[in-house]
């Protein structure tokens, strides 16, 4: 998809703010970010149905709101999608906060059910979630050229636009890993073996490219094709020349 | 919502994180003290010193090195460091002659088992978005001054993989401890954003 989310390479995105050092900048953050950790496992959504949650905000609140408010926009829609509540409870309840109002007693904890959830988030942040994979049949090799091939479909999807079309070459073998492409609307996992492709800078931003710089990113088997016509820039060079 | 009374100036993301655990409790979703646990190993536990760790090991044990640099997930395990976020960890190496940051374009991956969680900058649009383009440029803000002559190689890290850097060691370290050394790593430098300063001034002279 053409999204916000997909910023690599916009010019004057504004300044980086690199003495920012705060893990969480107030409570709502963390809590925000530990509530995903703790009911993601039991929801039936993927990281990337969350993420594609997030890449649906309208532009301009993606570009003005904090980070967790992302992670919230998406925990949302995924709860109610859920069947958890509905977004008219929601709301309502949001209003209860913002006008200071006591809000509903949670019923009687259920020790087991809360040493249940404490374990299992303690698992996520110790040990992860997920697996290697067995290995599948790989069309790429370490050294092959490649070009990347255009994803703007409506949907999610992990090619971002700044590679689309590009040329590059295979510089490692990532693992077999589940499709992002068609995880994030259930229409199955599809694992893949996934590759380090190295872009060159000049291939990525032509006259703009920084000297002797280059990007590395992972790529799924179907997201490139093979290709040997190499450098689009030295391609073109060779043209003027004749 | 404009004309509801606003008691307490909440903040909208304060809002909605308070509505959606007060829901998620009240639903059965939500149970116990979870949250305050994984705040709690985020602000705590799982930071950047875990990282550094492995960083001084390596710089100190050969052998462990060549296993970080061929599956850094089982070396980092080693050490009793891994999780979520950094299922798949891959480490690089920067030398004198090649530099590598790592980014995360369309969203904020980062290697949470080790690095901890992103700083607020990773995460926004601006360092996404420039990194890419002016790695040098963007670098230079973070005080960062690489000879013309070192590749730059920006890792973007968007599938399972998640990256992190082996800095260079300092030099005017060799007599420290595994420790000792591990104090000297920060987050910055496993991001790439920055380089480790040597402890002796005369021996930097270039």
């Amino acid at each position: 998809m053409i999204g916000v989310h997909d910023v690599g390479g916009f010019h004057y995105p504004g300044p980086i703010d690199t003495v920012d050092e705060a893990v969480f900048h107030d409570d709502w953050e963390g809590r925000t970010m530990a509530m995903l950790l703790v009911v993601g496992p039991q929801g039936s959504w993927s990281l990337d149905e969350f993420r594609y949650e997030i890449e649906l905000m309208p532009p301009a609140e993606y570009l003005q709101t904090a980070y967790y408010v992302h992670w919230l926009e998406s925990l949302e829609k995924l709860c109610v999608r859920e069947g958890w509540f509905s977004s008219e409870e929601l709301s309502q309840r949001q209003a209860m906060v913002r006008r200071g109002e006591p809000l509903p007693e949670p019923p009687e904890p259920d020790p087991d059910k809360a040493k249940a959830q404490s374990e299992a988030a303690w698992r996520i942040a110790y040990h992860g979630v997920g697996q290697r994979r067995p290995d599948l049949p790989r069309s790429f090799k370490i050294g092959d050229r490649v070009r990347a091939r255009q994803r703007s479909h409506a949907g999610h999807t992990r090619l971002p636009r700044f590679a689309w079309n590009k040329p590059g070459v295979i510089c490692g073998y990532s693992g077999t890993h589940p499709l992002p492409d068609t995880i994030y609307n259930r229409r199955g996992d599809n694992p893949e073996p996934v590759f380090a492709v190295r872009f060159e800078g000049v291939d990525l931003w032509g006259d703009g490219a920084e000297p002797g710089t280059s990007l590395t990113i992972d790529l799924w088997q179907s997201y490139m094709d093979h290709d040997n016509s190499g450098s689009d820039v030295e391609r073109d060079e060779k043209e003027a020349r004749g | 919502m404009s004309g509801d009374h606003h008691p307490s100036e909440l903040s909208e993301g304060e809002v909605r994180s308070r509505a959606i655990e007060s829901i998620l409790r009240e639903k059965g979703v939500l149970h116990g003290a979870a949250i305050d646990e994984i705040i709690d190993i985020y602000t705590n536990d799982i930071g950047p010193l875990n990282g550094a760790k492995a960083i001084a090991r390596a710089w100190c044990d050969p052998e462990f090195k060549d296993r970080l640099m061929a599956d850094a997930t089982a070396a980092v395990r080693e050490l009793g460091i891994g999780g979520f976020e950094s299922e798949h960890l891959v480490a690089v190496e920067n030398t004198d002659t090649l530099h590598h940051v790592i980014v995360c374009t369309l969203c904020s991956c980062y290697p949470w088992a080790v690095l901890g969680l992103p700083p607020r900058w990773y995460k926004d649009a601006p360092y996404r978005a420039r990194v890419v383009r002016e790695p040098r440029a963007v670098l230079g803000e973070f005080g960062t001054e690489l000879p013309a002559d070192v590749e730059i190689r920006v890792m973007d890290s968007n599938a399972e993989v998640r990256y992190f850097i082996l800095p260079k060691r300092p030099k005017g370290s060799e007599g420290m401890s595994e420790e000792q050394l591990a104090g000297l790593v920060t987050r910055d430098s496993m991001v790439g954003v920055t380089v480790l300063p040597d402890l002796e001034p005369s021996a930097t002279a270039r």
